[in-house]
């Protein structure tokens, strides 16, 4: 069924050009073409991958056990990842990713006998709003239920391969819900390039007489570029990716930093669970994107932009490049831009699964072919990013924000938003509500207007910025999503009275211990003993003391861990302890102190081995385990 | 004229380019420490050395000392995470100290003294993780090793063999060697190396030397790992300024 | 004269070897003998505490049920509990088996070992089950404080007891604090 499954290894990779072949920095994204073709990286197109770019095989083997989507291992001809968020929970995922595999005869987390198929689990897709959902052979499957999970049972029991598939099942939908003042009416493709390079414009007549026309048509291009920062830093427009960052601040670094090249990074991780925003806008708003590229390209004086995509958005590729090039043939990307002396051009870039890649320090290294693991502090991405080269990294909103504050101005810009947050945000909206989707407000929009525009007043809690971010109750509904007070992607995950909380804690916390990178000690360890504690209250052996040491393990990850993953990996354990702390005190027994491990399931093994059954080969069995 | 910092309310001299960890132990001040080796790229993955300055934590191997800067280091909040902090990798690890021939020259074990740490506090993982002795020389005990990265950069930066990487994600990552069959027999290690000289635990050692010296005469039986590492250091500077 | 501090000890999964440090004190021992009265312990073979005391003693680790029963015992009748030694705190050298299953180990043990005739794995209700694993003590009860070392040294033995005994914060100064 897949024909390039049978292709000799050494063929296919013959036919990746040479260049690629030999260059290192090409490393990740020839695994992922590999891994797409055999369903895993065969040993053989390891060793070669290494021979060819001169990099030692441990390398390459580091890769295949840091990316979620690599595999050493072969995989089934169909690869099924049921996408694990809370929101696929709360929506039946874990009972129908358990009934096909029962369809299948597949154990979860293997691969069928016959090599036909595998199943797992993945940390969520971003597609919450359409959920529960899954990736088969790395494309999006949304909007699951019992009767999709016997189809798909079936065509995979038959070996239909997936362009036979039912289209309807691929379909991926922009559920744009409220659009204000950015949105209502969207920039149309060029118009911010245009304005940019028109501020540039007015100066021209004066240098025109004393200058060689090329000269001339590069003082227009920088002068242009200067007026075009000018007006992001009268838009104070700050970072969408959640850290809320000036972004004028940043291109002008960028572009005082002295260096042959200079890079703009688009950050299209979206990794943080229930977060679809940049998926919406690439989908319907590419343009206003790549444009946003080209003008910061335009400003800091930079020829190459890289979008780097998660894994799970493989399936825009298509779409994507077809947008790329359509902008190369109006004049829009490339060399000479709109028949000035702007060259900018985009290269597309791919995770291969990884939370961390959306950390920018570790999407550079990942974009440099390399394990996602984020770097020191010093010397930062503005000075020394890719390739050690100053390099803007911002978010896909951040750009698209660009585009709309060069062709309208800055000041219009920051007429909407509140003080310290201007503009408009888009608002990612899942979980228990009537009307899931996208969503357009001004900064400063409270928590509780969302949710009544979404369908959602009986909410007994939000999720706000994701797992990473703030667990809000009841009382809290009035707070304002803006820098001021609740930060973050702009991620709302709305949990309705019947839910229970804790299963939110749990899913985060797992999440966490799963997506942890392993360098830095606290949060390597943290995220762990986290997890474990989590899983003792989970059979209802909780104690006082447990707790105590939960805030005692956040405190610490909070002040020592390396990076912002490891200091807000315990912010679901504070705040529901603070927020929800009914769930906590449910599952505790009176007790001051409980044992780590079930004492009598710890002499299973002995008594299975002894046959033994008398009352002394047992202890009172009221304990539960927390060991991993 | 040279610039200063204060540590811990103490003016420190720094020359231009010198980390807070650096400044502070050229003026004789010890700041704990694992993963960081003065003849090593800084890697900041330990974060013992972890400060606070304007009351953000950032670890000092790599801050820059700035003019004038205000670092807190031996507040008892920072002492307490540190001791913290080297517990959680006696747990995650299998550290059996009473048997393994580096105890006594063990950074690990000697840091945990000088922190005060007089027990693991948090639940063992005791997790299986694989032995490497075939190599005759050089023996690879996975139990002790913290992932610091000492090794893999010492190979690569100092012996310029490239023999270790890190492999996994999370808890779960672990050494691994660089070699075909991923065993060290068939690598490039060797005994003289310093990947093997630098590492600050029993992870990496070598055959038929272990146990030395008897116990009262061993390094850190002598004095303490502030002692020892401030006067290497100074040493080290000495020779190469 | 004050009465005197009940303290009670016991060897779980352990070699004793922190009970005789304990006895390195010497001629110290008299002194101490002044102040602390031992109920069940080793030492004078009394089988079960009598009465509730105020300390606890325990080295060794937790290996099988019997420990887990006498673990549970003196955390009822000792004020404050103590782990004594590298063993009763991180498991020590007998949690050197938990990289392997307790089948494998039985087997060496019993099954494969060498010279065994009619092997097996050892059932009679007399012996006390083993765990899958061995635990420090810290996994099963609330411990007040840790004595580190294998042994701790006399010298820390009574550094501790002087310091508890005057309530004041047990804590070594670092010239003693020992993991071997």
């Amino acid at each position: 069924m897949y024909p390039s499954l049978t292709i000799p290894v050494p063929d296919f990779l013959d036919s990746i050009p040479v260049e690629h072949r030999k260059d290192p920095h090409a490393l990740l994204q020839i695994l992922i073409q590999i891994q797409h073709a055999y369903h895993h990286v065969p040993k053989e197109a390891a060793k070669r991958l290494a021979e060819e770019m001169g990099v030692p095989l441990v390398r390459v083997q580091g890769l295949l056990s840091f990316y979620s989507f690599l595999s050493p291992e072969p995989q089934g001809d169909y690869v099924i990842h049921f996408s694990d968020n809370i929101t696929d929970q709360m929506l039946g995922n874990r009972g129908l990713a358990a009934h096909l595999c029962q369809r299948l005869g597949v154990k979860l987390g293997e691969t069928r006998k016959d090599g036909r198929v595998s199943v797992h689990f993945t940390s969520c897709t971003g597609m919450c709003d359409q959920g529960p959902a899954a990736l088969v052979n790395y494309l999006p499957v949304t909007n699951l239920d019992q009767e999709r999970i016997e189809r798909i049972a079936d065509l995979v029991n038959a070996q239909i391969p997936l362009q036979d598939w039912p289209p309807e099942f691929f379909t991926v939908k922009s559920q744009i819900r409220r659009s204000d003042v950015v949105f209502r009416k969207p920039i149309e493709p060029g118009e911010g390039i245009r304005a940019s390079l028109e501020r540039g414009g007015a100066f021209l007549a004066e240098w025109a007489e004393d200058l060689a026309p090329s000269d001339a048509r590069k003082h227009h291009l920088e002068r242009g570029g200067a007026e075009t920062l000018k007006e992001i830093y009268r838009s104070e427009l700050r970072g969408r990716g959640g850290a809320g960052f000036k972004t004028g601040i940043k291109w002008e670094s960028v572009r005082d930093a002295k260096s042959s090249d200079h890079y703009v990074l688009c950050n299209a991780d979206e990794g943080e669970p229930g977060t679809f925003k940049d998926r919406v806008l690439l989908t319907d708003y590419a343009d206003m994107v790549f444009e946003g590229m080209t003008i910061c390209g335009h400003a800091v004086g930079s020829k190459t932009g890289i979008l780097y995509l998660r894994q799970e958005y493989w399936y825009m590729k298509e779409h994507l490049e077809k947008v790329l090039s359509r902008r190369r043939e109006a004049g829009l990307l490339g060399k000479g831009i709109l028949g000035t002396a702007l060259d900018f051009d985009i290269e597309l870039h791919f995770g291969a699964g990884a939370y961390i890649c959306g950390m920018e320090t570790a999407m550079i290294k990942s974009i440099e072919g390399r394990r996602g693991i984020p770097r020191r502090r010093w010397p930062l991405p503005v000075h020394q990013g890719y390739l050690r080269c100053p390099t803007v990294v911002n978010n896909v909103e951040t750009f698209a924000a660009a585009t709309v504050i060069s062709a309208k101005g800055g000041a219009w810009f920051a007429h909407n938003g509140t003080g310290q947050s201007t503009g408009t945000k888009l608002f990612c909206v899942s979980g228990d509500c009537e009307r899931p989707g996208i969503y357009e407000y001004p900064w400063g929009v409270s928590v509780h207007e969302v949710l009544r525009d979404c369908g959602a007043l009986d909410a007994q809690g939000v999720q706000v910025g994701g797992p990473s971010g703030t667990m809000i109750n009841t009382r809290e509904f009035d707070r304002s999503a803006c820098f001021e007070d609740l930060v973050g992607t702009g991620t709302l995950m709305i949990f309705g009275p019947q839910r229970d909380m804790f299963e939110a804690v749990k899913n985060f916390a797992l999440f966490f211990q799963h997506e942890s990178c392993g360098l830095c000690t606290p949060c390597r360890v943290g995220t762990t003993l986290l997890a474990n504690y989590v899983r003792k209250f989970e059979k209802g052996c909780g104690s006082p003391v447990d707790l105590k040491e939960m805030q005692n393990i956040s405190g610490l990850m909070k002040t020592m861990a390396h990076c912002g993953l490891g200091q807000t990996a315990n912010h679901h354990i504070t705040e529901s302890i603070e927020k929800f702390p009914a769930i906590w005190k449910g599952r505790m027994k009176t007790t001051e102190f409980i044992p780590a491990f079930d004492l009598d399931g710890a002499l299973e093994e002995a008594r299975n081995l002894t046959g033994r059954t008398d009352p002394e080969a047992h202890l009172a069995p009221d304990h539960a385990p927390m060991e991993a | 004229m040279s610039s200063s910092f204060f540590l811990d309310g103490k003016a420190i001299p720094f020359k231009e380019g010198q980390t807070v960890l650096q400044a502070a132990m050229s003026a004789g001040h010890y700041i704990p420490h694992l993963c960081w080796r003065p003849e090593l790229e800084p890697h900041s993955s330990c974060r013992l050395c972890t400060v606070i300055i304007s009351g953000k934590p950032f670890s000092s191997c790599t801050q820059p000392a700035m003019e004038g800067q205000n670092v807190e280091c031996d507040t008892p909040e920072l002492k307490a995470m540190r001791r913290a902090v080297t517990q959680l990798l006696f747990v995650e690890g299998n550290h059996y100290c009473p048997s393994c021939e580096e105890s006594g020259g063990c950074k690990l074990q000697a840091t945990a003294y000088y922190l005060g740490m007089q027990d693991n506090h948090f639940p063992h993982q005791f997790p299986v993780r694989v032995r490497d002795s075939s190599h005759p020389l050089v023996n690879l005990d996975r139990d002790r090793c913290i992932r610091c990265e000492t090794c893999v950069r010492a190979s690569r930066e100092l012996d310029g063999k490239n023999v270790f990487a890190i492999h996994g994600r999370g808890i779960r990552s672990k050494l691994a060697v660089n070699s075909p069959t991923g065993l060290l027999k068939d690598s490039g290690i060797s005994p003289e190396d310093m990947a093997v000289k630098l590492c600050p635990t029993g992870a990496l050692t070598v055959k038929r030397v272990g146990f030395e010296f008897p116990i009262g005469q061993r390094i850190f039986d002598q004095e303490s790992i502030a002692t020892l590492e401030l006067r290497e250091y100074a040493n080290q500077e000495a020779v190469h300024g | 004269m004050a009465e005197k501090l009940k303290v009670a000890t016991c060897s779980l999964a352990g070699c004793f070897g922190c009970h005789m440090s304990l006895l390195d004190v010497d001629e110290r021992l008299l002194e101490l003998l002044e102040i602390v009265e031992f109920d069940r312990s080793p030492i004078n073979d009394i089988k079960h505490i009598s009465q509730p005391v105020d300390l606890g003693l325990i080295e060794g680790g937790v290996c099988n049920a019997e420990n887990i029963h006498v673990l549970h015992e003196f955390r009822k009748m000792c004020k404050i509990l103590v782990a004594v030694g590298e063993c009763g705190i991180t498991g020590g050298i007998p949690s050197m088996r938990n990289s392997f299953t307790l089948k494998e180990c039985l087997e060496e043990a019993f099954v494969r070992g060498a010279g065994t005739e009619n092997a097996h794995i050892p059932d009679d209700p007399e012996i006390p089950l083993l765990l899958d694993k061995v635990r420090p003590l810290h996994h099963i009860v609330k411990i007040d404080y840790f004595l580190p070392g294998c042994p701790p040294s006399a010298e820390a033995f009574l550094y501790f007891l002087t310091e508890l005994m005057a309530g004041r914060d047990p804590s070594l100064p670092q010239e003693l604090i020992h993991f071997d």
